[in-house]
């Protein structure tokens, strides 16, 4: 099921910018994405900025998960321009690991970027900033729709830590070695609905 | 754009200013064999419950003297999705679409997830239920007069050249 919404962006000039929020990306969508972002990527990388993924294929990723339901792709739009994509999996998902929420269902985050001129690895000024906390957002909400109560989880990559740790306020679950010894972070109940309190949604 | 979009949209910057926000996997591979296993396991799962969650969505409706578009425009889907999940399922209905159902019935969202497959736990009491639900619930059934007249009206348009 598609969904799209109204939503905003800042722009590097501190400014909002009117911005769609998709929740059902198309496979089509996602190559027209990846063909968007390739160049400015690319030209990144001849300048010598090279980002931690930047081998992921986001149209392998759409194909991988087609007619699986219990996948989703969201991303947010400005224009034709898409800012930032994220996957998550809702169903036959891992179950959290906070010791008072052990084995619940969750929401678990796959992937998450943002495009290569939003991407501060690749970027000293970002074109846009928000997008990626606008998807997780989004992931959360997902997460109550479901009756899972915002639980959601996610592996950082390491330059993304200070993100999910000082910003998002995740728990640090530590090091996880069955994830490539990526750091694993948490939100329960209660620190999803303050995150969502943070970032514009009311109770 | 409305002045909560423009607030939340600087909300959001203010958090991830300055931040590299890439989460996932770098071994996608193996996120591949993932999905593969993943879809394995669904296509196994619980397919005689959808049966049962398609008869308990038809009866709720119909409990409240609901139609299709009805029950589609207060679970905010479409009718197409409620006549689907009505009829045969050969798989388990996206999740937001059975949470908006059982919302819109007053069912218990979590043991319908159950039902259908969407949550990684199921209790054998809602299994074992299920089960009785469905042995009780079929043939026993008359139909309405309306149930009957629709009908009627399908097999003679049925019977129209």
């Amino acid at each position: 099921m598609r969904i799209e919404s109204a939503v905003a962006l800042r722009d590097a000039n501190r400014q909002a910018v009117a911005a769609d929020l998709i929740v059902g990306v198309t496979v089509d969508e996602v190559d027209e994405t990846v063909a968007l972002w390739t160049p400015f990527k690319l030209a990144c990388e001849q300048a010598g900025h090279r980002s931690e993924h930047s081998h992921w294929d986001w149209s392998k990723k759409a194909r991988a998960i087609r007619g699986a339901t219990y996948y989703t792709v969201a991303g947010v739009r400005i224009g034709t321009e898409m800012q930032g994509l994220l996957l998550w999996g809702d169903l036959f998902s891992p179950t959290a690991r906070h010791p008072t929420q052990l084995g619940h269902d969750l929401v678990y985050v796959h992937f998450v970027s943002t495009a290569p001129w939003n991407d501060r690895e690749l970027v000293d000024a970002p074109k846009f900033v928000g997008a990626g906390t606008l998807l997780l957002r989004t992931a959360v909400e997902r997460s109550l729709d479901l009756g899972y109560k915002g639980r959601l989880g996610l592996h950082s990559l390491t330059k993304a830590e200070e993100f999910y740790r000082d910003k998002c306020k995740m728990i640090d679950m530590g090091i996880d070695q069955s994830h490539e010894n990526l750091r694993y972070y948490e939100f329960t109940p209660q620190l999803a609905q303050d995150f969502l309190n943070r970032t514009g949604v009311n109770p | 754009m409305t002045k909560q979009q423009e607030q939340s949209a600087q909300m959001l910057a203010d958090i991830e200013e300055g931040c590299v926000v890439t989460a996932g996997s770098l071994d996608v591979e193996a996120f591949y064999r993932k999905v593969e296993e993943t879809k394995a396991q669904a296509a196994h799962g619980r397919e005689p419950l959808l049966g049962v969650f398609s008869r308990v969505i038809n009866m709720a409706r119909r409990d409240h003297g609901w139609s299709i578009e009805q029950l589609a425009e207060k679970a905010g889907i479409e009718p197409i999705e409620v006549f689907r999940i009505e009829g045969a399922l050969d798989e388990a209905p996206e999740p937001r679409i059975v949470s908006s159902l059982s919302r819109a019935l007053k069912l218990p969202a979590g043991k319908m997830m159950q039902l259908v497959g969407h949550l990684t736990v199921l209790d054998p009491k809602v299994s074992g239920a299920a089960m009785k639900f469905a042995a009780s619930s079929g043939s026993m059934e008359k139909l309405s007069p309306s149930e009957k007249a629709a009908l009627n009206n399908f097999v003679k348009a049925l019977a129209e050249e």
